[in-house]
Formats: structure tokens, C-alpha cells, sequence
């Protein structure tokens, strides 16, 4: 389980997450939702390990993962991560992208599940290209099999169906919901559409000027909407 | 509203204009690598019956050019392996005012390398007299071991900036992506240094043409390099054309260096160093890693500490520092003059070339050409040229006056000012041109109002950077300055030889002050202008 408590981080004056407390249980899914802004960004980065709080703590399974001042490693927290932008490395391939974070495993093994992702991904005929030879949808989806590569148990994903268009959108929600039940990973869903949200997360917590606004379940946000 | 043809006839306008300073880009640059080249065919076709042994090195002058390639060769390996450890070291400051005022050691580049050389010399000789009363073995520099030390120090900065120029090209969600899958290390090895090995490989490049084309270094070291080969033989058969047929190998040498790392340069041009930063968590190196950064930092630290601290030695009591400095009244104004002209003029130039630098297919890489080639150019031989040109009788007026230093340093730095210009309209954002042009009343108005202010930060950087480099440049100038007329590095090369080491000190003094002021007032402006940006975005 993933837990902030009374998490707050200030770029200079500027507050960006304040007091935010969030579980994030195994196997679950959640979105969180809000404008531009809010500092949904801040708070997934802030669980990634990519910044340190400045007050409150974050704790994955039970393991002191941020503290005011100090994070343990990014690489150590058995996360993965889909940004707001594909972030593919342009001189490594479409494999060695997903390759990369498949270390401290034999070969053969990381071969094998290189090609199970491959195809379920529909990346095979891809695979050995560089990042500006392939489309966006494309490098969407191989974003996404590079971060299910490693098997993390958490999966945080940053908006990261921005500027796709509709029918990609539908592709890529369908492949994320199929992803997510086969590897029963728990998925942290950060988005600013509410459609998206409800398609992907069983659970939506909204926030808005870094605070937690609202704890709701889709159905709930439907009766609301 | 304008009509078509109106709008035509301004475009023309425009137009005509710019290719007007591009055709005095050709004509500062070129001008004497073209008039060396007239001399050597005239040389060539009348009496040059030895211009084949002049041209293809052989025997002695062989080895010379072989020595001059594995020094510089060792110096730009060394320089830029210690300026990646400095730099991933300093890289952890990548917001706020140190962010900015790490860059600025830089200043120590202005110092010519011989004056690191007599810094140098004396901290070791003293450190050995040291050894000595101790009963131990005395220690010197001298020879190849010297000069490849005095050079590296010397060209330290350089390696230390590239290096962090390198670093900051990285896009930092590439580099956040990496850090979710594995150790800091790894990411540094697999992509970091990938991504920047463009200009890092630049940056070699650039720290092996400034060691191959130095010859006062080695000089004082009693190593015989090439480029002190083609400055002896002018000095001694007072031939243009000679000298610049002894220089064609060594230039086609380096012409296929630049050519070789114009990516390496295109990437530079391009990387983002004002604007744009984000911040990184600072890196997790292992141990001996950050043991390794510490030893290279210790270097860099102690490159700058024993230079300031030989010269403040040097000089001895502040008189001393006063009477070197109002003894050179006359030098130090000139020296500003220069500095200020060059750096002022090279602007329009150097942004026409800038403009076709941001050009694709063969127009853009046929500029990219003509910009990066005369970083390969040997500075005696643009003074050189510069006397071919305008020692003539036919001409009135600049020989022999103050512009020739102007025109020499022009020829030298104004690419290096289309470079950093480059840069800047990198960063800006073609929409933000066009919704001026939607809304301009004049061509005027939106130059004024929009694309000057936009452009200020680059025109800063650029101006500051050729001041620099101008007030430091002695190549060519020593070869075109007016009778009675000397800048301040003239006058302590000068004072190398006859004067007294505390003159040179101060003089030495005056010109880092002189560039840190310089250095100090730009990055200032540099990051005031960048917190306006941020806070309006």
C-alpha cells in the first residue's frame, strides 16, 4: 500500500501540495482529478521519489519511503512511471527503451518478457526503431511497456493521454485496463478529465489548490455529475 | 492595410539588408584567409619552386606536427574527462543565483595561456625549495610533462563549461524516467552521457583546436610544436604566403576536426543555458564516484587558487598594483575599446549568420559550414591576412590605425557571436513573431517592441562573451596593432620579456578584474531577466 500523511511541498512561496493524506491500497485504482494546477503532478511526483517533501511523510508497504528532506531512490520504491510526455530516450530503440529498467535478471527471461510485451503491446514490428521513427499513439504505448516491464507493484501515470486523439484515446484506455488486470498492479491515475477518469479508476479523488477535495467512487460522481 | 506588393517591397527591404550583413560576414571572416590564399597561388605560380615541401610536412617538420597532435590530443582528453567530473559535481546547482554564478570561473579565460605558464613555473619552483629544506627531492615543471599540464589548466574552464553545457541539453524527463528504473550511475552511463556526448565530443574538439594552435605554451616549456614552425617562418622570411602553405596541413587537420564535430557544435548552439531550468533531484553517485568529482573539483579549485594567489603575490603591495595600472592608463582604455567595438559590432553580423544557421538542407549546413571553420583558423594567420589585405597602397585609411585590432578580432569572434545568438532564437517561440507581425503597426514596432526583447538575453550573452575573448586575444593582434597603440595582453606579453613580474601581475590583475566585471554585470542581467521570464509565464 502506498500512504501519504499530511504531505506538503512549496516550490519557493508557491504552495503546491498541501496536507495531503492517500492510500493507495494493493490492486486498487485511482484517479485523481483535478485542473490544471492543483498540484496532482507535484503529489505523484512527490510518491515517485522525484521530490522531497517538505512536511509529511510517504510510506510504501509499510517502508519509510519520504521524509521532510530525504527520498529514498526513485529505482527502489518498485514503482512505474508513465509521464505527460513519452520521455523515450532518442538514441536507444523502441527494445532497448523497454529493455532498460530490466536489469539484475537473465538475459532470457528479460528476452521473453520483451516479446510478451512486444506483442501485447502491438509493438513487435516497432521494435527495433528509434523513438522519432514511431508515431505518438505509438511511443504512448511503448511508455506504458517500459514501465510494465520491471512488474512494479504501483503504477503512477501522469496524464498521459494528453493531446491524443479520440479514437487513440480509447485504444490506449482499453490497453491500460487490460494491462492492469493481468499484472494486478495498483494504478495511480493522474488526470484532469472526468470521463478518463471513471473509464480507468475504481475510486476519483479530486484535488484542487494541493488539498484533497473529494474521495468518491465513479458511480457516486455520476449520480453528482 | 498594406497591398501585396507593398508587403513584397518591404520583405525585399528586409531582405536586402540582411544579406547585406552576411555579405560582411564573408568579408570580416574570410577576407584574410582569402587574401593568404591570392598570396600563396601568386606565390605558387611565380617563384615558389619549395611550396610542395612547404605544403606536405616531412622529416623534422613532421615530427612537429606529430607532437603538436598527441599534445593537443592529451590536452583535450584531460581537459574534458576533469571538466565532466567538475561539471556532473556542479551540476546539483541548477536553480536560483548559483545556477548561474557557477559559470563564473569562465572569466579565467580570458587570461592568456602564458601567463598560466609563469604561474605555474614559479608555484612549483617555490613548492620545490619547499621539498628541498625538507631534504627532499626538488620538483620542476618542464618539458612535455609542463606543457601538457599549463595547457590543461589553461583550458580548464572551457572544459569545465562545455561539460556543464553538455549536462544541461539533457532533457530532465529523460533523465527522470531513467531514474525510475535504475541507480543514478547507470542512468549517468547509459543516458545521460549519451545524450550529451554530442557535445561533449564538440567540446574536445574545441579544447584540441585551442592546444593545437598554441605555441606559447610549449614554447616556454622547450617543446617545439607546428604553429611555432609557421610563426618563425613568417618572422623570418616576412612571406604571408609562406607562412599560410606551411599552415595547410596543420589547418586541414583542424578544418576536419570542426568538420567532424558539427553536430557536436550544432547541439551546443542549441542547448538551453539561460532559460528553461528545472529542478533535479540532486543525483546519488557511489562513493568512490563523488571521490573522483571531489579530486577533479580539488583541481579545478586549485587551477583558479594558484593563479589568483601567484599573481596577488606577485604584484606584493597594492603601490604596485596602482603603478602597473596607471602605467598602463593608455592600454587598459584601448583595451576596453577594442573589447566594446568588436563586441558591439559583431552583433548585426553575427545575427544575420545566426538567422541562416537555423536554416535546414543545404543553405543551412553551407553556413553551418562557413561559421564553424574559421573556429579552426590559427589567429597569427588571420593577423596575417589581415596585413595582406590592407597594407596596400591602393587603400586609404585602415592600416596602421586602431580598427585593425578591431577587424582582427572581429574575424575571430564573430562566429562564436552568431553561435550564442543562435541559441537564443532557438528559444523563442515562432508563434510569439507572428502574433507581432499579426499586430505590429511597423516592421519597427515589433523589432522594437517584440523581437529585440526577446532576443536581449543572447545579445547580452553574445556581446559579454566576444568582449571576453576580445580583450584576451593576442594572435592576431600583436601581428596588426597601430604603432604606439597596445591592448593590456599585448603589453604583459611585452612586459614578459623586459619588464618586471610584478607590472605583469597587476596587469594580469586588471584583466580578470576587468572580465569578472564584465562576466559579474552580464549573468546578473542574465538572471533578471530569466525571473522576469519565469514570472510572467
Amino acid at each position: 500500500m502506498i500512504e501519504t500523511r499530511h504531505v506538503t511541498k512549496y516550490y519557493r512561496s508557491v504552495r503546491a501540495v498541501e496536507d495531503v493524506s492517500l492510500e493507495v491500497a494493493e490492486h486498487a485504482s485511482v484517479a485523481v482529478l483535478g485542473p490544471s494546477g492543483s498540484g496532482k503532478t507535484t503529489l505523484l511526483r512527490l510518491i515517485a521519489g522525484l521530490e522531497v517533501p517538505d512536511k509529511g511523510e510517504i510510506t510504501i508497504d509499510g517502508k519509510m519511503a519520504s521524509t521532510v528532506g530525504w527520498a529514498l531512490a526513485p529505482s527502489q520504491r518498485g514503482i512505474g512511471f508513465v509521464f505527460q510526455t513519452p520521455a523515450l530516450w532518442p538514441h536507444m530503440t523502441v527494445t532497448q527503451n523497454i529493455m532498460f529498467g530490466l536489469h539484475g535478471i537473465p538475459r532470457t527471461e528479460a528476452r521473453s518478457k520483451l516479446q510478451e510485451l512486444l506483442v501485447r503491446m502491438s509493438l513487435a514490428e516497432l521494435a527495433r526503431r528509434y523513438p522519432h521513427q514511431i508515431s505518438g499513439g505509438e511511443a504512448r504505448r511503448v511508455a506504458l511497456a517500459r514501465a510494465l516491464a520491471p512488474e512494479p507493484r504501483y503504477l503512477l501515470m501522469d496524464e498521459p493521454l494528453t493531446s491524443l486523439d479520440p479514437k487513440l484515446k480509447g485504444e490506449m484506455i482499453s490497453l491500460i485496463n487490460e494491462s492492469m488486470r493481468r499484472t494486478k498492479a495498483s494504478l495511480l491515475y493522474v488526470t484532469h478529465d472526468l470521463s478518463e477518469a471513471r473509464k480507468i479508476a475504481a475510486r476519483i479523488v479530486s484535488i484542487r489548490d494541493g488539498r484533497l477535495a473529494r474521495d468518491s467512487v465513479p458511480s457516486a460522481d455520476n449520480e453528482a455529475a | 492595410m498594406p497591398s501585396l506588393s507593398e508587403t513584397r517591397l518591404r520583405w525585399s527591404w528586409e531582405g536586402s539588408i540582411h544579406w547585406f550583413w552576411l555579405f560582411l560576414f564573408i568579408i570580416i571572416v574570410f577576407g584574410p584567409l582569402v587574401a593568404l590564399m591570392a598570396e600563396a597561388a601568386q606565390y605558387v605560380l611565380t617563384d615558389g619552386y619549395d611550396w610542395f615541401a612547404l605544403v606536405v610536412p616531412a622529416g623534422r617538420r613532421l615530427g612537429l606536427l606529430v607532437h603538436s597532435l598527441v599534445l593537443a590530443v592529451g590536452v583535450a582528453v584531460s581537459g574534458i574527462v576533469i571538466g565532466m567530473l567538475v561539471g556532473s559535481a556542479l551540476w546539483r546547482w541548477r536553480t536560483g543565483a548559483r545556477a548561474y554564478f557557477r559559470w563564473v570561473p569562465l572569466v579565467f579565460v580570458a587570461l592568456p595561456a602564458y601567463v598560466y605558464a609563469l604561474a605555474w613555473s614559479s608555484t612549483v619552483s617555490t613548492l620545490g625549495l619547499v621539498l628541498q629544506s625538507f631534504g627532499l627531492p626538488g620538483i620542476q615543471l618542464t618539458g612535455w610533462v609542463g606543457g601538457w599540464w599549463v595547457e590543461v589548466m589553461a583550458l580548464m574552464p572551457i572544459g569545465v563549461g562545455l561539460s556543464m553545457l553538455g549536462l544541461e541539453s539533457v532533457e530532465i524527463p529523460l533523465i527522470e524516467a531513467a531514474r525510475l528504473l535504475d541507480s543514478d550511475l547507470r542512468v549517468f552511463a547509459r543516458v545521460i552521457l549519451p545524450l550529451a556526448a554530442p557535445i561533449i565530443a564538440a567540446g574536445v574538439s574545441f579544447l584540441f583546436l585551442l592546444s593545437f594552435a598554441d605555441y606559447s605554451v610549449p614554447s616556454l616549456f622547450a617543446v617545439s610544436v607546428y604553429p611555432l614552425e609557421i610563426f618563425a617562418e613568417y618572422s623570418a622570411s616576412n612571406q604571408p604566403a609562406r607562412a599560410f602553405l606551411l599552415a595547410l596541413s596543420a589547418l586541414f587537420l583542424m578544418v576536419v576536426v570542426v568538420a567532424v564535430s558539427q553536430s557536436g557544435l550544432r547541439n551546443a548552439a542549441q542547448a538551453p543555458i539561460w532559460q528553461g531550468r528545472t529542478s533535479l533531484l540532486a543525483m546519488r553517485w557511489p562513493a568512490w564516484f563523488v571521490w573522483l568529482q571531489r579530486g577533479a573539483v580539488a583541481v579545478y579549485m586549485l587551477q583558479i587558487g594558484v593563479i589568483s594567489i601567484s599573481l596577488i603575490f606577485t604584484v606584493g603591495a597594492g603601490a604596485n598594483l596602482t603603478s602597473a595600472i596607471v602605467s598602463a592608463a593608455s592600454e587598459i582604455g584601448f583595451t576596453f575599446w577594442v573589447g566594446l567595438t568588436t563586441g558591439l559590432m559583431c552583433l548585426p553580423v553575427a545575427f544575420a549568420a545566426a538567422k541562416e544557421l537555423l536554416r535546414s538542407g543545404a543553405r543551412g549546413r553551407t553556413w553551418w559550414f562557413l561559421v564553424t571553420v574559421p573556429l579552426a583558423v590559427p589567429a597569427p594567420l588571420i593577423g596575417i591576412g589581415l596585413i595582406s589585405i590592407w597594407n596596400q597602397s591602393f587603400w586609404i585609411g585602415l592600416y596602421g590605425t586602431a580598427m585593425m585590432p578591431v577587424l582582427a578580432t572581429l574575424a575571430r569572434f564573430t562566429p562564436m557571436a552568431a553561435l550564442v545568438l543562435l541559441a537564443q532564437l532557438r528559444q523563442i517561440d515562432p508563434l510569439l513573431v507572428d502574433a507581432a507581425r499579426v499586430f505590429q503597426t511597423s516592421s519597427l514596432h515589433a523589432w522594437l517592441r517584440v523581437r529585440l526583447p526577446l532576443l536581449a538575453p543572447g545579445v547580452l550573452a553574445a556581446a559579454a562573451i566576444v568582449f571576453a575573448l576580445s580583450i584576451g586575444e593576442l594572435g592576431a593582434t600583436l601581428i596588426v596593432a597601430p604603432p604606439g597603440q597596445a591592448t593590456l595582453t599585448m603589453r604583459i606579453y611585452n612586459y614578459l620579456h623586459y619588464g618586471s613580474s610584478s607590472v605583469v601581475a597587476g596587469l594580469c590583475l586588471m584583466m580578470v578584474a576587468l572580465t569578472l566585471a564584465v562576466g559579474i554585470l552580464a549573468i546578473l542581467a542574465l538572471a533578471s531577466w530569466s525571473r522576469i521570464s519565469e514570472e510572467q509565464t
